[in-house]
């Protein structure tokens, strides 16, 4: 409860601070008001606090949502602080952008402790109306209203099917509430009704978490969009609309029909296969990326589709060491390809060892872990993700994932070996002190949560 | 707790050099290397004398619902590898001290953190760790090789060696997850408890998982081709480290990991790899002859080498595995030699074709003779190391299958050619 009211004022708090013409303040006042929900979170732990329960309960902040929600923050931290020097400091584009993405934000934390669809649907809604327009920011680009317009059209597309899914779940069951919806499903027999509704719901989802063959729209909107908000698209909420679906197939489809399976089985595998492969194909960076975070899109799925067996803390490392590692790497790209006028070819990485080892360091760290070679973290989220799928038997999708996660590593590596490819008179490249002291706090971070790993097997979710 | 302490002090030292900069990377990590050394001969001391075995070996649970511990313990077969790691060291961080390298921390401070990954792989009992330590070397190398390398296309040959061996380690890892469905541990007693409970056609496929990583590695036809180009381009230091001590992981991954897990499998599919073993040493013999250049010649009979100690150790039985563990230390002192000769000639004329290098017994009659022994110790001539190991195989290969005899003798033949090639007027 408390959660929703902090982010929520803090939107507003921000809103407020604009008009006040305290512009410098923002930044500060943001890390206050997402620290302020780290703390409360972890205070309200254990305690599965019931908001409005006469409204009928419709949210349910137990663990599983606390969890994300400092997931949540802690990735929106980093974000903030990593992004702070991309805009003037007192324009007011700035407060524009950092109210938007906390309301985005307060949509992902509706996501994550939802007990009624109803709430689902509002929290998809929280989320991606502010990400439309953050998408269009760059206003004079003309990609970048590309971007928000395709985003517009088929994230609404994607609600409306998911909003008709819904209603027929409310059909074959009489009730939003996951519990009430699980126990109608339990009883193994399945109406077509009930089917369909999975299945659309299921679609929806794939367009918001963008797994093949529904994932068209999203090289292109993380193309356009300003590079800045494509990292807290590929980030925040990606692992908003993950922590979304996994609360809804481990409660209510916490028995799936095997066909879902199958479909989700499916899905993870195209992911792989044609995100991996069209990956090796481009030459900007930024699509590469934007394909790398396709491909996590499929282990993560990995994930949900062993909802019913698999502890959702394994979900939650993986958002958060993908996030880390896909932060830093957008970042840099940023920099580099703002300092090459706009080019994000491997050509403009060339030499970055000698122009800022910092950040060729950590965007080199930030590749590997995404390759998922260890010792750093990544390679950590892509074990367990494996091994849950192993344990539900499916050794085919296991194979697919291991044999692309070597052609992820060949498209990395590519990008590394340019970044050490030594260049003519090449100038240095300057980041402000915050960020690279960003930069070394989340490569230090990576290797760190590989070897603290066990203090994973503590938590309760 | 002297396990961890070898894979401590070169990883300390490598943090420590990195931090220090490039003042005196170098003596700092010959220090290292001798320190370790110290440390190596301590813990045969110990292993010898038995009196405190505690001493040997380290556990302590990482990730305990997934079984994955952080399990060291030092036997016969690690003490000898990790020897061979150690007394390497010094010597290949002594063969460049009188080279300057730009940013000679970042090299050494590399150079020490694959030791550290190298001397864990050697020494750990889970397999999990071994794994990660394996993938792991794979890392520093990478770089090593492409900014201190100054071949042509230096960016390409390196993605080639870092995806085919990662490529390969990956089968390892599927076959590692097979056999841990059945154990729910990755101590290496479990594995091996649920390896041999595997059926033959199940231990076969596992076998052929684990075989390619290790066959990619070792190298081992066809799987070999990134191996000539690789060693063509690395600095010689990371060459040394390369042939000598890295890719002796995966016959000692044949020996630790599939001999015991897959009996059944071994003995089943084995002929299928020992196929490929003496194909690989009959190619690579071949290869090596035609060779005119020094460094590219070192790398073809290497591959023949290990294909003789892969075939030996897949024979099976007692006396093959103990001449493989003797092979392995003998290849990777006697391959260190050899780039260590080639590096002395390279620097002094400039270019490595070996027709043009003839004479040099008449500038240099002791550098001459320490190259014949390096050399004769490659033909496993009678007392030098080399012999101990092929003896092995020869007199196992009749036990078991008699036609394979033809090949070690032949291998002999070849072998000579090679080895002596350089000294061809």
């Amino acid at each position: 409860m408390k959660e929703i009211l902090i982010i929520s004022l803090l939107g507003i708090a921000i809103l407020a601070v604009d008009l006040l013409k305290m512009r410098k303040l923002v930044l500060p006042v943001t890390i206050t008001g997402l620290l302020a929900l780290i703390v409360t979170s972890v205070m309200d732990w254990g305690l599965n606090e019931i908001p409005f329960a006469q409204y009928g309960g419709m949210l349910l902040f137990d663990n599983y949502a606390l969890g994300f929600t400092i997931v949540f923050a802690v990735l929106a931290i980093f974000w903030f602080l990593i992004t702070s020097d991309q805009y003037e400091i007192t324009s007011s584009k700035k407060t524009d952008i950092y109210a938007l993405s906390v309301f985005s934000i307060c949509g992902a934390v509706v996501m994550a402790s939802y007990s009624s669809l109803v709430m689902l649907f509002l929290g998809v809604e929280i989320l991606s109306i502010p990400l439309y327009v953050l998408a269009a920011s760059d206003r004079k680009n003309i990609l970048s209203n590309e971007a928000g317009f395709k985003y517009f059209f088929l994230g609404s597309l994607a609600s409306a099917v998911m909003l008709f899914g819904i209603a027929m779940i409310y059909g074959a069951t009489g009730s939003f509430d996951l519990q009430t919806i699980s126990a109608a499903m339990s009883t193994g027999s399945y109406s077509g009704l009930m089917l369909t509704g999975c299945v659309l719901i299921l679609v929806g989802f794939a367009f918001k978490v963008s797994v093949a063959p529904f994932h068209l729209w999203a090289p292109d909107v993380y193309q356009g969009s300003p590079t800045t908000i494509t990292a807290f698209m590929a980030t925040i909420v990606k692992a908003a609309a993950f922590a979304g679906m996994y609360r809804l197939f481990s409660t209510s489809f916490s028995n799936m029909p095997e066909v879902v399976t199958t479909i989700m089985a499916v899905m993870i595998g195209l992911t792989l296969i044609l995100s991996n492969i069209t990956a090796v194909t481009q030459t900007s960076s930024k699509r590469l990326l934007a394909y790398s975070s396709l491909s996590h899109a499929g282990y993560m799925l990995g994930f949900v589709m062993m909802a019913g067996n698999a502890p959702a803390k394994y979900l939650m490392f993986y958002t958060l060491t993908y996030g880390i590692a896909s932060m830093t790497s957008f970042s840099i790209l940023q920099h580099v390809s703002s300092i090459q006028g706009g080019d994000d070819s491997r050509e403009a990485f060339k030499g970055l060892v000698k122009r800022n080892p910092v950040m060729a360091g950590a965007m080199t760290v930030s590749l590997l872990s995404m390759a998922g070679i260890p010792p750093l973290s990544g390679f950590l989220a892509k074990y367990y993700a494996i091994t849950q799928i192993l344990s539900g038997g499916h050794i085919a999708l296991v194979i697919i994932m291991i044999l692309t996660s070597a052609v992820a590593a060949y498209y990395y590596l590519r990008l590394i070996a340019a970044m050490f490819t030594p260049i003519e008179n090449a100038g240095r490249i300057v980041t402000g002190s915050l960020q690279r002291g960003m930069y070394i706090v989340l490569t230090l971070l990576l290797l760190v949560t590989f070897f603290a790993a066990s203090l994973l097997e503590l938590i309760e979710v | 707790m002297l396990t961890l302490l070898l894979i401590a002090i070169p990883l300390l030292m490598a943090g420590a050099i990195f931090v220090m900069g490039s003042k005196s990377a170098r003596q700092l990590a010959l220090f290292t290397g001798i320190a370790e050394l110290l440390v190596t001969f301590a813990a045969i001391w110990i292993e010898k004398s038995g009196t405190h075995p505690e001493l040997l070996s380290f556990n302590q649970q990482w990730i305990g619902p997934l079984g994955i511990s952080y399990a060291f313990s030092l036997d016969g077969i690690s003490l000898v590898m990790v020897l061979l790691t150690t007394l390497l060291l010094p010597v290949i961080v002594y063969a460049s001290f009188n080279k300057t390298f730009k940013n000679p921390h970042v090299f050494y401070g590399l150079m020490l953190l694959m030791i550290a990954s190298m001397i864990g792989a050697f020494t750990t009992s889970d397999g999990l760790l071994f794994y990660i330590f394996y993938e792991f070397a794979l890392i520093p190398i990478y770089f090593i090789i492409l900014i201190w390398s100054h071949a042509e296309g230096r960016a390409r040959i390196t993605l080639k060696f870092f995806l085919y061996t990662l490529f390969g380690s990956l089968f390892m890892l599927i076959a590692l997850l097979y056999v841990y469905q059945h154990s729910h541990s990755f101590a290496m007693a479990d594995l091996y408890a649920a390896g041999q409970s595997l059926s033959a056609y199940e231990q076969g496929w596992v076998f052929a998982g684990f075989f390619i990583a290790f066959a990619v590695k070792i190298p081992v036809f066809p799987f070999h081709t990134w191996q000539p180009a690789t060693y063509n381009a690395a600095p010689t230091a990371g060459a040394m480290l390369l042939a000598g001590i890295m890719l002796k992981m995966a016959s000692y991954g044949l020996i630790r990991l599939v001999l015991p897990m897959l009996p059944e499998g071994v003995a089943e599919y084995g002929t299928w790899a020992l196929v490929l073993a003496s194909i690989s040493v009959l190619y690579a013999s071949g290869m090596a002859i035609v060779q005119k250049n020094f460094k590219l010649l070192i790398a073809y009979s290497s591959i023949a080498h290990l294909g003789v100690l892969t075939a030996g150790i897949l024979s099976g039985n007692a006396q093959g595995v103990q001449g493989g563990v003797m092979e392995m230390l003998s290849h990777g002192i006697i391959t260190v030699g050899l780039f260590i000769v080639y590096d002395i000639i390279e620097s002094r004329m400039s270019h490595d074709e070996m027709s043009r290098m003839g004479g040099i017994r008449d500038v240099n009659p002791q550098f001459a003779f320490l190259f014949f022994v390096i050399v004769m110790g490659s033909v496993a001539l009678p007392m030098t190391s080399g012999f101990v190991g092929e003896f092995c195989f020869c007199s196992d290969s009749t036990n078991t299958a008699p036609h394979l005899l033809l090949l070690p003798g032949l291998l002999l033949y070849l072998e000579q050619c090679i080895c002596c090639a350089p000294f061809r007027p």
